[in-house]
């Protein structure tokens, strides 16, 4: 078994979107705890302590939805204290706070998502759409580089010859709208290169087919079908209507029958998978060293 | 069988008077190494885009050009995509992916080849190349020599049995060019892929080759192998400047020996032929002591506070009115000396001084303005406009009263777009655009680059003019040949510090291997000789003695 990022990106992207669907349609706490641990814990194993601000962001949405919820939010019997003669609800608290919970799972697996998916991945990804729209993709980001590095070229040149002042405000804007004109016309220019680099090289002649490292391995179908399988079975779940809870008047969980844990279980496994994968593949690379 | 034919090949541009090529014909034979050279404007360019079908500028073509005895047009698509490769001029801009092994798969996706021959092909040409360790590598990161290598093999990939090369190594600088020509002679001589290399600096490029083009203005002046084409060719020629200096010299002394193409033949033939019981040129009047433009004094500098230093403990002086050539190799610190210099970085440690003032005390642009210009080494970074008039105007309003004194003719270029200009152009252009600012100080980042050698000329006397009007040029290359030629004084920057300055003849005669060809043509039978002009001024005054 490979790490999760050296998975095939379909999988890995049915697994994502799906985990990701599944958190924001539902509104099932423990789920969204799950979901939120699941993300957290696999976001520090793929990169450590580092991003501290984004942690700080993520997990202070909680507390910050908590507080802000029953200011507006009336509903509710257990009345905690008073603000202004406006009653602050335990139950409005909590409501608060997984709707809290549900935003910072989604924000930290949107954040794996784009860490994951390089371009390389989406290019991957596109061909099942279009290759035609793939190799756009793929030239569209190079562009996106180019231009970056071509404006900041621009940009130090002119610093250097100490023709535009940066103090100031109008002239600033000015020049940078100048610098910007003179990018499309460098962009023009340079598409044609480009172009004639690409018929030289017998674009569009016929049936194109796209080059890619990415295989099928077992491992990676049989993830596909366990996410898959997992997955419709949390949908069914949630359509069905397990797990609703009630959170006014009163909070209240529902009945913890079989239908509830045939949720919360497959989305549990779900939410974790990737996180056994990472840890499998740590443990062995060092077995290996 | 000729692999490539051209016959009675004319080509008028719309709406041109005059057709661009004139009744051209030759042919290359499988495994022929052909250099093709002519003036900038003479049509080499487009000869060489009209060999490959897809690249045919909107033109009137008569005459004939085949592949295989097969005339392009009736060329099955892949054939001519796959077998004709082609390389362009700019690195950067062939480029059409975000990964190398992307790029690599480019042509072979376009050709609709099944993923499984499409890996086993890249796997080949990337181990064929050394740049296996890149391939998941963004090109945008790589350097310019690596880039036009990519280029390379991204056309090899397809097997081509025929390649076109439009001045391939002209942005590269030395040692990449070196390394991209030795790798088109393994091609040549492992796989023998049929070459036409179009180039102006010809220096490390006739040795390879076994046939020589040589264009007018618009004709195929002289075609054969390269020692009788040498030998033939007019001196007043323009190609004549590009050529070799064993070339040069051999024709600047009337050598009666085989034309040399290299230095180990022009040690081997010419020099023993040659008088030399005055070894050394007079030493040249020392310069009148001026005062200093620049003075730097123990400067560090550092990208990155947790870097490494790029500038350590760099101590340089440059005279006013002086024509400063700094060279070394990559990564020396050239640049980084220049964006100090002009107050685009600071130093953390050091005293400069311009002008006698320290660099700190210039507040509010002030060193900008009539004092010290840095001009960038993609020139065209200089421009934002959409006329060269506009360019100049939008500095200053009265600026042709400013540049009546400027070295150069600017009227046809004014009303032209900055990129159309050839390359020379735009660096006399951009040079212009910042003697507005009234700069004492001009700072140069490799202006040379691309240039072919009648431009430089242009360049040098520009830069002389401007030198003689009391402005003081630096000027960061990798030409060393110019820095001989031209320079007022030279200096060696190694590892961030200057290593040893002295005017062009001393400080190339002490170098044995960083050094020009002439001198190391002549080492051991001259002193002191480091351009032609030296060597042929000896080679004078020994016969003249006798």
């Amino acid at each position: 078994m490979r790490s999760f990022d050296a998975m095939n990106p379909a999988a890995a992207a049915v697994h994502l979107l799906m985990t990701v669907c599944i958190t924001i349609f539902c509104t099932e706490p423990i789920l969204l705890t799950v979901s939120f641990i699941g993300a957290l814990v696999f976001y520090l194993a793929l990169n450590g302590s580092r991003n501290r601000a984004f942690h700080i962001g993520a997990i202070g949405m909680p507390t910050l939805f908590a507080l802000l919820n029953p200011l507006w939010n009336q509903h509710g019997t257990t009345v905690l204290f008073l603000i202004n003669d406006r009653a602050i609800t335990a139950e409005a608290l909590f409501f608060g706070a997984m709707t809290g919970v549900r935003l910072a799972a989604v924000l930290y697996w949107f954040r794996i998502f784009s860490d994951l998916m390089t371009s390389e991945k989406l290019f991957y990804l596109f061909r099942f759409l279009s290759p035609k729209l793939a190799l756009v993709f793929t030239m569209a980001v190079r562009n996106l580089t180019l231009f970056r590095q071509q404006a900041q070229r621009i940009q130090t040149a002119q610093k250097g010859l100490g023709l535009y002042r940066e103090d100031h405000l109008i002239d600033d804007i000015r020049g940078r709208l100048r610098v910007f004109s003179i990018l499309l016309t460098w962009a023009l220019e340079n598409g044609i290169v480009t172009a004639n680099s690409m018929a030289a090289r017998g674009y569009g002649i016929g049936k194109r087919t796209s080059c890619t490292y990415f295989r099928w391995h077992t491992a990676d179908l049989l993830f596909l079908a366990a996410v898959t399988g997992l997955g419709a079975a949390v949908i069914a779940g949630m359509v069905s209507g397990a797990g609703e809870w009630q959170f006014y008047p009163v909070c209240e969980p529902p009945a913890m029958d079989l239908r509830y844990f045939a949720l919360l279980i497959p989305f549990a496994v779900i939410a974790v998978l990737p996180l056994i994968h990472e840890c499998r593949e740590k443990y062995r690379s060092r077995v290996v060293m | 069988m000729a692999i490539l034919s051209v016959r009675n090949l004319s080509v008028t541009f719309p709406e041109a008077k005059q057709p661009v090529l004139r009744e051209i014909g030759f042919e290359l034979e499988a495994g022929d190494f052909a250099v093709l050279c002519g003036e900038t404007g003479c049509g080499k360019s487009t000869l060489l885009q009209m060999c490959k079908r897809e690249l045919r500028p909107l033109c009137e073509m008569n005459g004939e050009i085949c592949y295989q005895e097969t005339p392009l047009d009736a060329l099955d698509p892949k054939v001519s995509a796959s077998e004709i490769g082609f390389v362009m001029q700019h690195p950067e801009q062939q480029i059409v992916t975000d990964r190398v092994w992307h790029e690599l798969a480019f042509g072979l996706e376009n050709m609709g080849m099944p993923i499984d021959i499409m890996h086993r092909r890249i796997a080949e040409i990337a181990s064929y190349f050394g740049m296996e360790t890149l391939l998941d590598r963004d090109p945008a990161l790589l350097s310019g020599g690596q880039k036009q290598l990519l280029n390379l093999a991204s056309v090899m990939v397809m097997q081509p049995k025929l390649l076109l090369l439009d001045e391939p190594t002209a942005q590269l600088d030395p040692i990449a060019a070196s390394d991209f020509l030795t790798t088109l002679r393994r091609l040549n001589q492992d796989l023998s892929v049929t070459i036409l290399l179009v180039e102006h600096r010809l220096e490390e490029v006739i040795p390879l080759a076994n046939r020589l083009l040589v264009m007018g203005r618009g004709t195929l002046d002289a075609d054969g192998e390269p020692r009788s084409v040498l030998q033939n060719l007019h001196g007043d020629s323009p190609v004549m400047g590009g050529m070799p200096a064993a070339v040069r010299l051999h024709r600047a002394v009337n050598g009666t020996c085989r034309c040399p193409l290299s230095v180990c033949e022009a040690r081997r033939d010419l020099m023993p032929e040659l008088p030399n019981r005055i070894r050394a040129l007079p030493e040249p009047a020392a310069p009148p002591k001026r005062p200093y433009a620049v003075e730097m004094g123990g400067v560090f500098f550092r990208y990155q506070k947790q870097a490494q230093d790029v500038l350590r403990d760099l101590s340089l002086t440059v005279s006013e009115g002086e024509l400063y050539c700094l060279l070394g190799g990559n990564g020396a610190g050239k640049s980084t000396v220049l964006s100090v210099l002009a107050g685009v970085r600071k130093a953390y440690a050091g005293k400069i001084s311009i002008f006698g003032k320290r660099i700190e005390s210039y507040k509010n642009r002030s060193l900008h303005q009539k004092c010290a210009v840095l001009l960038p080494q993609d020139v065209q970074t200089v421009f934002l406009c959409n006329t060269v008039r506009e360019e100049l105007a939008e500095v200053r309003k009265d600026y042709a009263e400013l540049l009546r004194d400027f070295p150069f003719d600017l009227e046809p270029l004014l009303p032209q777009h900055p990129y159309d200009l050839s390359g020379g152009e735009q660096q006399i252009a951009a040079l212009a655009k910042v003697m507005l600012a009234e700069p004492r100080l001009l700072l140069l980042d490799e202006p040379t680059k691309g240039l072919d050698a009648a431009a430089k000329l242009r360049l040098a006397d520009v830069l002389h003019g401007l030198t003689a009007q009391g402005v003081t040029v630096l000027t960061v290359t990798h030409d060393l040949e110019f820095a001989a030629c031209h320079a007022d004084r030279c200096g060696f920057l190694s590892r961030g510090a200057l290593i040893s300055a002295d005017i062009p003849r001393r400080f190339f005669s002490e170098n044995a291997f960083y050094t020009t060809a002439v001198s190391r043509i002549t080492r051991g039978f001259y002193d002191g000789a480091v351009t032609v002009e030296d060597a042929a001024e000896l080679v004078r005054m020994n016969r003249e003695s006798r």
